[in-house]
């Protein structure tokens, strides 16, 4: 059996070098526009970066992934041409892609490069995922975050590709690339401009005690003094449903799979996915770190032993969010 | 100038389920009727025992029947339901929102559904190319995104131009969730809730309607301004989204707006008498946030 391989993000090359030097076995990152699906202010890599990223991971025996995985803008589809071009010519080691336009591109003008289904594209079936693979050679799928383990078994057990699952942190709760509400309340969206409930519509106020926290037009969330504040993300906030006030879509939570690595494992899956390309070096570091002990112990047959990662969890609380069907 | 009525997207009772498509079949002025579920495939069983009543009933009245599947297969359970679907009953023609049915339909009478990425005219040629012919497009997309997509073929398009807008869908159901429930023990518990079921902000504001795994806009989106502009553009097939509640007369005011009976902006005001307590929008056809309107 092949060892579960650790897709480690990386938001700038700091954060790249602490992953590799952790021990991933691949990092992935963006380039510095909406070409990404975590396009965010001082965050992704410049094209020299981008080299140097690459140059340093295959020194180390790690793999480079580049993530263009935003649906192309209409009226300037050259900017997603140009950035697959590069990627290719810098030497990543596979591309992750949503957009069909961007997959035929991809397909036809570099036929050796290994493809990437990215989550965004939201291929939840063998026949979609065939579709993918069909069409466009797809490599590898990254699956959406809508599968029970056992839905991602049955599926291993019918396809001819690798498969990816989110195994850390941030976790939509919505079918990502099919979700249209950062842009119904702010005007952003991931599918076209890289964000989801962007910092630049955020506001945090005190009112009557309680510190509010607002995404565009809206009140996300309101904390009393002992409370600890959450960023407002869209779905992950409070609101009321007749006399209810509830976090009625998500709470504030991170997604954790390193209590259930027996299964994941017997999941067929062939690689875990840290999400957090947003997150600081630190954060890279221990999850990093976390995750190559607890896989190595596994291959190793040592006992589960691994440190506690909750402090860097949204809302100090963890979940296996649709991984199993009581989260539905 | 067709206006065609999409699929229900709520869970309503058999009783008005079928008082519904009887009311669609004798008296609402559209070509293009589509049904199907959209949102879970749960709900399908329960009045999948109506479909063949239905559409016969649909076409003896002149209607053009279309199937719209299922927004996000999860399961080879839930395609092969879908498959049977559209095997077992008369379908003018099939909307497809999910890539999972691709392989198995006649491409020549599909059409591409909003729930299908297409934002670019590389993907747009992509399908054209597999033989599709018709494109509701993503609710989400802007003027300008829509006329690039024009300039790159003058297809047969529709969009959504009335009606709450369907705006996320996932594998778990927030309906049952807001009640204490699980999706598998949802009981049908949205059937409650004919028209979704309201989330306000703390502040008392209207957020998001919950309708069952979908998450809807509370505003109402309103393009009666708007349609002139995509018919110069070529447009010719406008959506309206069933409600509980005023179809009849908002479907009336599109076609006497569209006949130029009277100007656009008094249809909006007729709209707005018609439906006094309704927030609309139109945020996203000028590339800014769907929830607001723009009066321009």
């Amino acid at each position: 059996m092949e060892k579960l391989e650790i897709v480690c993000p990386a938001g700038t090359l700091s954060a790249a070098i602490v992953a590799i030097d952790e021990g991933a076995d691949c990092i992935y990152f963006g380039f510095n526009d909406e070409t990404n699906a975590r396009n965010f202010p001082g965050l992704n890599f410049s094209r020299e970066e981008a080299a140097e990223a690459i140059l340093y991971a295959h020194s180390k025996n790690c793999k480079a992934m580049i993530a263009i995985n935003t649906y192309m803008n209409a009226s300037s589809e050259n900017k997603w041409f140009q950035a697959v071009d590069d990627a290719i010519i810098l030497g990543a080691d596979a591309v992750i892609l949503a957009d069909i336009g961007l997959l035929a591109y991809a397909r036809d003008r570099h036929p050796k490069a290994k493809l990437h289904l990215s989550v965004q594209a939201s291929a939840s079936t063998i026949s979609n995922i065939n579709f993918f693979v069909e069409e466009f050679g797809v490599r590898r799928v990254v699956l959406p975050r809508v599968l029970t383990l056992g839905q991602i078994r049955d599926l291993n057990n019918s396809i001819s590709v690798e498969t990816e699952i989110f195994a850390f942190g941030g976790m939509c709760p919505m079918a990502e690339g099919r979700c249209y509400l950062s842009s119904y309340i702010t005007g952003k969206s991931p599918n076209s401009h890289g964000v989801c409930s962007p910092a630049s519509h955020v506001k945090y106020l005190y009112e009557k005690g309680e510190l509010v926290s607002r995404l565009g037009d809206f009140t996300i969330n309101k904390f009393d003094k002992n409370e600890l504040a959450g960023y407002p993300t869209l779905c992950k906030g409070r609101f009321r449903i007749n006399d209810d006030v509830d976090y009625f879509f998500e709470d504030p939570v991170s997604l954790n799979v390193l209590e259930n690595l027996t299964e994941v494992v017997n999941s067929g899956v062939s690689a875990l996915k840290i999400e957090g390309r947003q997150r600081g070096k630190a954060y890279v570091k221990e999850v990093v770190r976390t995750f190559r002990k607890a896989i190595d112990d596994f291959y190793n047959n040592l006992p589960h032993q691994h440190a506690n990662l909750t402090h860097l969890c949204e809302g100090g609380k963890v979940t296996t969010g649709a991984y199993y069907r009581k989260w539905r | 100038m067709t206006i065609t009525l999409g699929p229900l997207l709520f869970n309503w009772s058999d009783e008005k389920f079928l008082d519904f498509y009887s009311m669609v079949a004798n008296e609402l002025e559209v070509s293009d009727v589509y049904i199907g579920e959209v949102v879970c495939s749960k709900r399908l069983q329960l009045y999948s025992k109506h479909l063949d009543g239905v559409i016969e009933t649909l076409k003896r009245c002149g209607k053009n029947v279309i199937f719209s599947s299922l927004s996000l297969i999860n399961s080879e359970a839930e395609k092969k339901q879908q498959l049977k679907i559209i095997s077992n009953h008369d379908f003018d023609a099939i909307e497809l929102n999910d890539l999972s049915l691709m392989q198995f339909v006649n491409k020549e009478h599909c059409r591409i559904g909003p729930y299908i990425n297409i934002y670019n005219p590389s993907a747009l040629n992509f399908f054209i190319n597999k033989g599709f012919n018709g494109f509701t497009l993503p609710i989400e997309l802007s003027e300008a995104t829509i006329l690039e997509l024009l300039r790159a073929k003058k297809t047969n398009f529709e969009i959504q131009v009335f009606g709450k807008m369907p705006l996320a869908i996932s594998a778990r159901c927030y309906h049952a969730r807001s009640y204490g429930l699980t999706k598998d023990s949802c009981d049908f518990i949205c059937i409650k809730d004919r028209g979704g079921l309201l989330s306000k902000t703390l502040d008392g504001e209207k957020y998001l309607i919950i309708n069952g795994t979908q998450t809807m806009s509370s505003t109402c989106l309103n393009m009666i301004r708007e349609i002139d502009i995509l018919y110069n553009h070529g447009f010719s097939r406008f959506r309206v989204s069933p409600q509980s509640e005023n179809i009849l007369q908002v479907v009336k005011i599109f076609n006497e707006a569209q006949q130029n009976k009277f100007d656009k902006s008094e249809a909006y005001e007729k709209l707005t008498r018609l439906m006094p307590n309704e927030n609309f929008s139109n945020g996203f056809f000028y590339g800014q946030e769907g929830h607001k309107y723009f009066y321009t």
